[in-house]
């Protein structure tokens, strides 16, 4: 993205970012807030015809026909089974909407922008979902790229 | 950073929107009875019209536009004055002047290079009579003239200057200017919006009536006018009224003839075409809700939220009229495109409009205009005959093709017919023949064979001539029409002419559909493509043919798909074995009974696209959104003959995975 030369200026270290923290599969990941739209309790999708299961379907969103995507399948985690009741976190890659099922939302963190660093080449499950990483309190935190999990990634799931 | 839109851009964008009404009203005067006459107002509209087009592209510096409008203007000037005679095929040049102004205005607007052919026409256009010999008769001879000039608040308020006006004036003559500031009150009880003013001019020497009028032509109904002929001893002789009967200081805010409007960005009222959506499932959620909790039918609850519902589906349709427009515009494209067609092919015709009025949702409009461009290149091709045959059959030499529209149960319904030779269905069999479309000896029956027409590659015209026979046929106007919700049928009398009739949807943003269950899911089924549905029971189910289970319906064997399983949805078998047969077709007339487990209703719902956040889903057009609030797809029938096709064939690797889907 480009910035007027007058308004960008480079992220001091001590500059803070509000990421939202959620548990998926039993482990936790966060996004950058300004990406989620909205949290909505569970609703059961429609489902689309020969999509791939991470694609659960879509919902009614005020009007607006909304993609659900099952994020433990989308970032390739073990199967836990189905959660009682998950939570649908709406998110807008700046293009479109989705919605990502998780299994709860845990709280909203201010990391201090200094402290991310990108991801690690590793082949790791999600890897390539990944923005960055962070240590928060002695643990390291995985951000998602909201771009990476998005629509045009839909195609693929069908 | 937000882009601040451009003013100038938006000025100009609002220009080109004021440009097309004008140019309607110029080609509506244009047809007008008696246009040709002096002085009618049919003539005044027209050069008024023009003269809005050359100010406004003038000050675009749009200078293609602003010069052919000139010379369009001094041709409707002389015409309007009496003071030239033109010959008889005058209107069609001005017609086709008219077009061609249009061309250079769209050219304008695209940026693009104006096109050419302008000095053509106006050769066309130049009077073959000046002044048509007895000039005095008609126009009285020049005279010294007392003009008395009184603007009201209107002609302020709209932005007129007096300045320019007397300075008009005096570049005519020799003029004394007087100001009357008697009705000036002190400046304590000043309006300061409202002219006092009155100016009393006198013309020294001859001049001109006509010309001393079009000063004012902009002001003559918001200025009280008087203009009087000069007595030798200056004093204003039979006064001519110009609008004397109105008030000189309170006018009317504007004229009457066009009713107030306003310009809506179509993106607003597509939000709120999306929200009262919304509250009609909201609605439809209270009443279930309501229906469960247990009260009573005529509960004071009750009968409140039934009024509730009422008016909400009465805002429902108050909102899709807002989308709405008349056909004229495009009847008057079809027009011009009547008008090139019979030029270039040599067979003279007219055309007649009914019901342009007739108002329909604008996307419907916008892609209406290619397939009735293409009918009406074919049926002067095609259905009229030369002059020379039509003189032969006793008809007028003159064609005459009929553009009408009516609403009609819900729909709109578009005709167009042509008094020609009718199908000749002899040719349209051997055609059929030789391409391979019946076989030799089938009987047909009339309609039958008429509807090859529609058939793909079907062309009888032997010779392909220029304006049809671009190896796009009539099966290319039926897909867009059935893209469109919309269906065809033609009537045809051999000798006296053939008649297609288009059905339409009011609006795209409904469709018609037969709400079905299948796998545990509730599909829609657009109605257009639903022939008939029956219940099937397993015996009537035969074997498999190339792994498709055929279906006996009506005597006839048709393949049949079970929707759930095409779909990928898990199938439960339906209870007692019982399931429903919902026969569909494609725009290819192709056939496939579609099993599912129940039909629940037939109604109308409201599409709404999966395209921005969804993409592209396979067998599947949009979707809807039910009364309880929960997403149902409405299924593309053509894109279901493909996947069920690909299901048959997907033993072979090679088949063809891509589906495309209708937009």
């Amino acid at each position: 993205m480009a910035f007027p030369a007058t308004s960008y200026q480079p992220p001091a270290p001590d500059q803070t970012a509000e990421f939202l923290a959620f548990l998926v599969r039993g482990e936790s990941f966060c996004i950058p807030i300004t990406s989620v739209r909205e949290i909505r309790t569970w609703s059961d999708p429609t489902p689309l015809p020969l999509s791939q299961p991470a694609l659960r379907g879509v919902i009614n969103l005020r009007g607006v026909v909304l993609p659900i995507l099952d994020l433990g399948l989308v970032l390739g985690l073990a199967d836990a089974g189905q959660v009682p009741r998950p939570v649908v976190v709406v998110v807008d890659d700046g293009a479109r909407l989705a919605g990502l099922m998780v299994d709860r939302v845990i709280n909203i963190l201010a990391l201090p922008l200094g402290s991310l660093e990108p991801p690690p080449a590793v082949l790791a499950p999600g890897a390539a979902r990944l923005q960055a990483l962070a240590l928060h309190d002695g643990q390291f935190l995985r951000i998602l790229d909201p771009a990476a999990l998005l629509p045009d990634r839909i195609g693929e799931l069908q | 950073m937000v882009d601040l839109p451009d003013p100038m851009a938006e000025i100009r964008a609002g220009f080109f929107v004021e440009c097309d009404d004008l140019l309607e009203n110029l080609t509506d005067a244009l047809t007008m009875p008696g246009f040709a006459l002096p002085g009618s107002e049919a003539v005044h509209s027209a050069f008024r019209a023009v003269h809005s087009i050359k100010g406004g592209a003038a000050a675009f510096g749009l200078n293609a536009v602003v010069a052919f409008a000139h010379e369009v203007e001094n041709c409707l000037g002389l015409l309007r004055d009496g003071q030239a005679r033109f010959a008889p095929g005058f209107t069609d040049h001005l017609m086709r002047a008219a077009d061609h102004l249009g061309d250079l205005v769209d050219a304008a607007r695209q940026g693009l290079i104006p096109p050419e052919g302008g000095h053509k026409l106006l050769a066309g256009m130049q009077p073959c009579a000046p002044a048509s010999g007895a000039p005095a008769t008609d126009a009285p001879p020049a005279a010294a003239w007392l003009v008395s000039m009184v603007p009201g608040h209107t002609f302020y308020a709209t932005g007129n200057e007096p300045l320019h006006l007397l300075n008009a004036l005096t570049e005519l003559g020799e003029a004394t200017v007087v100001c009357d500031t008697t009705a000036l009150p002190t400046l304590e009880d000043m309006d300061p919006e409202t002219g006092f003013l009155r100016w009393q001019i006198a013309f020294g020497a001859a001049v001109d009536e006509a010309a001393l009028r079009e000063v004012f032509a902009f002001v003559e109904d918001i200025c009280a006018l008087n203009i009087a002929r000069q007595t030798p001893d200056g004093r204003a002789d039979h006064p001519i009224p110009a609008n004397a009967h109105r008030d000189p200081l309170v006018m009317p805010a504007a004229p009457s003839g066009d009713a107030a409007s306003v310009r809506v960005d179509l993106a607003r009222i597509d939000r709120m075409m999306n929200l009262v959506g919304e509250m009609v499932i909201g609605q439809s959620m209270l009443t279930q809700a309501l229906a469960r909790s247990g009260l009573a039918r005529h509960s004071a609850l009750t009968l409140a939220v039934e009024n509730l519902g009422a008016m909400t589906a009465e805002v429902q349709e108050a909102v899709i009229t807002l989308r709405s427009q008349s056909v004229k515009p495009l009847f008057q494209r079809m027009a011009r495109i009547l008008r090139e067609a019979s030029q270039a092919l040599g067979k003279p015709a007219a055309m007649v409009f009914l019901g342009e009025n007739t108002e329909v949702d604008r996307s419907i409009i916008e892609r209406l205009a290619d397939p009735l461009t293409h009918m009406i290149r074919n049926a002067v091709d095609h259905g009229l005959e030369t002059p020379a045959e039509r003189r032969a059959a006793g008809k007028s030499e003159c064609g005459t093709i009929t553009l009408s529209a009516a609403h009609r149960s819900g729909r709109i319904v578009i005709e167009l017919s042509d008094d020609g030779k009718g199908i000749q269905r002899d040719k349209v069999r051997k055609v059929a023949v030789q391409k391979g479309l019946i076989g030799a000896d089938d009987t047909l029956t009339n309609d039958e064979m008429d509807m090859l027409l529609f058939r793909p590659g079907f062309s009888t015209n032997v010779a392909v001539s220029a304006m049809s026979g671009r190896g796009v046929g009539m099966d290319v106007v039926k897909a867009a029409l059935l893209a469109l919700g919309g269906r065809i049928s033609l009537h045809s009398d051999p000798g006296q002419g053939c008649r297609f009739t288009l059905s339409l949807p009011l609006t795209m943003a409904v469709l018609d559909g037969l709400v079905v269950r299948a796998g545990g899911q509730t599909l829609v089924v657009p109605l257009a493509a639903v022939l008939e549905t029956a219940a099937v029971s397993g015996a009537a189910m035969r074997d498999h043919v190339d792994g498709k289970k055929l279906i006996r319906l009506r005597g006839q064997h048709v393949s049949s798909c079970d929707l759930a399983k095409t779909l990928g949805f898990a199938c439960a078998a339906p209870p007692g074995g019982r399931a429903i047969a919902v026969l569909i077709s494609d725009e290819d007339d192709r056939r496939v009974a579609l099993i599912v487990d129940e039909v629940l209703d037939q109604r109308q719902v409201v599409i709404k696209s999966l395209g921005r956040n969804c993409g592209q889903v396979p067998g599947v057009a949009a979707a809807t959104i039910l009364g309880d609030g929960r997403v149902a797809l409405i299924l593309d029938p053509g894109a279901l003959f493909r996947l069920a096709s690909h299901e048959i064939r997907a033993a072979s690797p090679s088949a063809p995975s891509a589906v495309r889907l209708a937009g």
